[in-house]
């Protein structure tokens, strides 16, 4: 059909006879096509997390179980346990290292760029009908500042002061200053140089995105004709563009402070015996511009998520996704007011409280787009014919931990009951069902849906029904409780709850969480036993388009080629989501028009 | 599912307008009731209030109060000696001598139906004042302090008691000895740190007691004797007012001077005739009177108008140190130059004499620098009418 109907761009004319990038290294290593880096993104994410999940199954021992020996973690862990007649014990300072890890893994290394990485690239050039992204060069380039990143932030776990230890965050004095904390020596070093080089790859994949947005949609291809993943895309993309640098700008601040004697964040102190000569400046600024990151930075996780779980909502329901103009305004919108709240982060950080009221307002009205999609996709599946397959399951269950995640930020927003609540158990408990659980179901959802596209073989479907059972089930059994003993007052970053009785009689709750979280931790096991066996050993694709989808990436051939599509790029007359129009169970996009049909929405 | 089908309902605007409408009045009830709130409990606080300071460093808090002038001096960090001084106090603020500090383990006692405002700050790096169970909570920062006004209603007592009434609170406090007291009486508002500072960040704990106004007056009493300034500092080498009396040190020896004075006139012991006049000073090596010694010497003269049948001697002794006939010039001059300033005040000449008795009447012979200064005095002497005309005229 695209044969027939599409374009010519001549790109093979250009591009007939190369030995394009045909050398292993070339190839497989420093390519640059999109679908390759895709998967590069997608599988170094996938190593990220296992690693910041084993952190935390670690220091959630020492929560649960804080009596019990961690001896047996010395061979791994060495000098950071001590022992004490046989008992081994976590040292604080690498309970706090390991705390903080998690948070700077799990938020930049796994949600950014694991999650819209892997799918912008794999998706915004064959969804829009492009060859391959508008710069495939710094394409390649976005993912090796990554994973040099990550190098050092791996790295930094072996230095013998620690590394970094002061809460993802990573609020001054307390990273500035060696003096306060063996992790701000060196550690806090590697981890600037480490996010900035992270922050390097993110503003190159982000331009790389926008562009093609932009400037590479196929013929016929309007923005409203776009797939809601491409639309979540673009305007993650945006948000990071804008934010990133900010908080890059907050870095170089702290690195300045740290090494060359400034004052920005620093102001009266005195420490180790001595007054410091630093004065002048406030921590309450780094504040600022961490948080004029951090919070558009959790949309910039949740966006792609929300894109993914669209298009795998409608693909499975037979049914156009509900209301996808509504759709469309609500990313913008959420994307817009992601850059009014900051400050909701801080309402007790001694700020002024008259400025805290705008910050009130402002994210209680984020609350409104969000609400307008969580209706929207209930409704995508009302008097639809739903597939249950292992993607479907993951985007209904997005969609549910979406609702309880984002009716506790609810609570968080209202800066009253953030006095009690502010760095309590029941804000680890909100950004966790959002974040850790909702923004992981929107992946899951891509990688389940999109994998025979990835890999040309489907992932094993049994195991991918184990796989959301456990996590759905365990994932609340983890959180679930958190909010309760939040609301209780219970404070986040202890290493022990020993010390007050205020804290210490949740004991048995902690035990539950620790164990569902030791359960969670193994059921993701199986989902990457079966992700790497998959490649090798899945049923294989042999049709171009399994699912029965309308987007474009589905009418490309099944072994994928350098160019995407031989010959003319497709041509675009529909939207997405003619699903269960008129007499056909799908239309896909590149179906001409019927006499007198209507083709978008 | 095969066979059957699904809607085509690809959007509909009335449902769209009304969940977007239904959302955003909910949220804008919920963002007026809570500002309302939240802009009541943030306010400054009207009418009275007990400001206290708590300040946050790695890893404990130090809590100060401000005294019977109900005021907390100013502090700046430069001044700041963990072993003196550890909050960096100005002592040459007046309102530094009554501020009570608790360091170490000490409660934090505040009175119940009291508005109580925390000036919260920190040393070295973020830390948090919270207290749970009055829904406190306020960063302390370095170099920026913080504040949070509250109200406690219930007393440590009444809670202790309201916690009777649940069973899993009668269990015994120590789960290994059933014999321990039960949960309940063992039961503390407590303290604690909310802002990552470090790794003992978990282990800031202070106990927060809540007591009657009366007990409160109790225990705050008892503190307003032992303020920090004059238990610590008062005449170490940190101390700016080294050699200065404090108004409260003058007032203090005022009240103290009237009752020996009183006693020497009525009691028929000669030892209790004999006043040492402590806060009499003399410039080093001289005989001119220092000026710190204007508070005893009017006092002196007023006592010596209320009682004008009384007549007494002024005695100086000096100590030790130096040549011996000197001392005795010395001490001369010095005993003269004391009557002669009540005479400036209007005593009569006739009902005062002086001597000087140099070195030859040491209290202590021990030879410290602490001795020699208890040596080196002045005193006086009641005496009857006669006896001073003999010692003036003859």
């Amino acid at each position: 059909m695209i044969q027939d109907n599409g374009y010519d761009d001549h790109f093979h004319d250009h591009h007939h006879g190369d030995k394009y990038q045909s050398g292993f290294l070339g190839h497989y290593v420093f390519s640059m096509d999109h679908k390759i880096i895709a998967r590069q993104f997608l599988i170094t994410g996938i190593i990220w997390a296992i690693i910041g999940a084993a952190m935390s199954v670690v220091f959630r021992l020492q929560l649960g179980f804080p009596e019990e020996s961690m001896a047996w973690l010395k061979p791994v862990l060495g000098k950071w346990i001590t022992l004490n007649d046989g008992v081994g014990t976590l040292a604080p300072e690498f309970y706090y290292a390991l705390v903080t890890m998690h948070g700077t893994i799990l938020v930049f290394f796994v949600l950014t760029a694991g999650l819209s990485g892997t799918f912008s690239n794999l998706l915004i050039p064959l969804q829009l009908g492009a060859r391959d992204m508008a710069s495939p060069f710094l394409n390649m380039l976005s993912y090796w500042f990554f994973f040099f990143s990550g190098v050092i932030m791996m790295y930094s776990l072996f230095l013998n002061t620690g590394p970094f230890s002061g809460g993802w965050t990573a609020y001054p004095p307390l990273s500035a200053l060696p003096q306060a904390s063996s992790g701000s020596g060196a550690g806090m070093t590697l981890w600037l140089v480490s996010l900035t080089l992270f922050v390097v790859s993110v503003l190159l994949g982000g331009i790389n995105y926008v562009t093609t947005v932009l400037n590479l949609r196929t013929k016929g291809m309007s923005m409203w004709r776009m797939p809601l993943t491409i639309w979540a895309f673009f305007v993650t993309a945006i948000l990071g563009i804008l934010s990133f640098p900010v908080l890059v700008s907050g870095f170089f601040m702290l690195m300045m402070d740290r090494g060359l004697g400034t004052s920005f964040f620093l102001n009266e102190i005195f420490i180790e015996g001595q007054a410091l000569e630093r004065i002048g400046g406030t921590p309450v600024l780094y504040q600022h511009l961490f948080w004029f990151l951090g919070h558009p930075e959790v949309y910039i996780i949740i966006l792609p998520a929300m894109g993914l779980a669209s298009e795998v909502l409608s693909v499975h329901a037979r049914k156009p996704i509900f209301g996808y103009r509504a759709m469309v305004y609500s990313i913008l919108a959420i994307g817009f007011l992601s850059f009014i709240v900051w400050a909701h982060h801080m309402f007790m950080s001694g700020v002024n409280p008259f400025i805290s009221n705008f910050f009130v307002v402002f994210t209680l009205i984020i609350a409104v787009p969000s609400a307008v999609k969580v209706f929207n996709w209930i409704t995508t599946l009302y008097g639809a014919n739903i597939r249950l397959n292992s993607p479907m399951l993951f985007a209904i269950g997005f969609v549910s931990m979406f609702i309880s995640g984002g009716l506790t930020g609810i609570f968080l927003g209202n800066s009253t009951l953030d006095i009690q609540m502010h760095d309590t158990y029941f804000v680890v408990a909100h950004f966790h069902v959002v974040m850790g659980v909702a923004a992981f179901f929107g992946m899951f959802a891509g990688i389940y849906h999109w994998y025979p596209k990835m890999f040309g073989r489907f992932m094993n479907e049994t195991l991918g029904k184990f796989h959301f059972w456990g996590t759905l089930i365990g994932a609340y059994a983890i959180f679930w409780p958190m909010h309760y003993i939040g609301m209780a007052g219970v404070p986040r970053r202890y290493y022990s709850f020993q010390s007050y009785d205020a804290f210490k009689h949740f004991g048995d709750m902690n035990k539950f969480i620790t164990i569902a979280a030791i359960v969670v931790f193994f059921v993701q096991i199986v989902f990457v036993i079966n992700f790497f066996y998959s490649i090798w050993r899945g049923r294989k694709m042999t049709t171009q388009n399994p699912w029965g989808a309308n987007t474009l990436e589905w009418t490309t051939p099944v072994e994928p080629i350098h160019g995407n599509w031989p010959g003319s790029l497709p041509t675009v007359h529909r939207w997405a989501y003619d699903y269960n129009k008129d007499e056909r169970e799908f239309v896909p996009q590149v179906v001409p028009l019927a006499e007198g049909e209507i083709g978008d929405h | 599912m095969p066979g059957r089908k699904a809607m085509f309902q690809p959007h509909n605007n009335t449902l769209e307008i009304i969940w977007t409408v239904v959302p955003a009045v909910v949220m804008t009830f919920l963002v007026v009731n809570g500002l309302v709130v939240w802009n009541e409990i943030m306010a400054e606080p009207n009418g009275e209030y007990l400001e206290i300071e708590a300040t946050g460093y790695q890893f404990a808090w130090d809590i100060r109060y401000p005294g019977a002038d109900n005021k907390l001096a100013t502090k700046n960090f430069r001044l700041i000696d963990p072993a003196t001084n550890p909050l960096g106090i100005d002592w040459t603020d007046d309102k530094s001598i009554d501020d009570v500090i608790l360091t170490g383990a000490d409660k934090i006692v505040l009175p119940v139906d009291t508005t109580v405002r925390v000036r919260i700050t920190s040393k070295d790096v973020l830390h948090n004042f919270y207290l749970p169970h009055f829904r406190v909570k306020m960063d302390a920062i370095p170099g920026l302090p913080t504040f949070f006004v509250f109200r406690p209603i219930t007393t440590t007592k009444e809670f202790r008691k309201n916690l009777k009434n649940y069973p899993e609170w009668r269990t015994p406090y120590d789960p290994e000895d059933p014999e321990s007291k039960e949960r309940w009486e063992m039961f503390d508002y407590e303290l604690a740190c909310a802002e990552l500072c470090g790794k003992s960040h978990y282990a800031m704990r202070r106990i927060v007691e809540i007591v009657t106004r009366e007990e409160y007056n109790e225990w705050m009493a008892e503190k307003n004797t032992k303020p920090y300034y004059r238990t610590t500092i008062r005449g170490t080498d940190a101390d700016p007012r080294k050699g200065e009396l404090l108004d409260i040190e003058k007032k203090n020896r005022n009240i103290e001077l009237t009752s020996e004075f009183t006693l020497a006139t009525e009691s028929e012991s000669l030892k209790d005739k004999i006043i040492n006049l402590k806060n009499i000073f003399y410039e080093t090596g001289s005989a001119t009177l220092d000026n710190q010694s204007q508070s005893e010497l009017d006092k002196l003269s007023q006592l010596l108008a209320q009682f004008p049948s009384v007549n007494a001697q002024i005695i100086s002794h000096t100590d030790i140190l130096g040549d011996a006939d000197l001392n005795y010039t010395l001490s001369e001059s010095r005993a003269g130059n004391v009557r002669q300033y009540l005479l400036n005040k209007g005593i009569n000449a006739d009902r005062l004499s002086s001597v000087g008795f140099g070195e030859i009447q040491p209290i202590e012979s021990n030879g410290s620098p602490e001795a020699r200064e208890s040596n080196g005095r002045t005193e006086l002497r009641i005496i009857s009418n006669l006896i001073v005309k003999k010692l003036n005229h003859g």
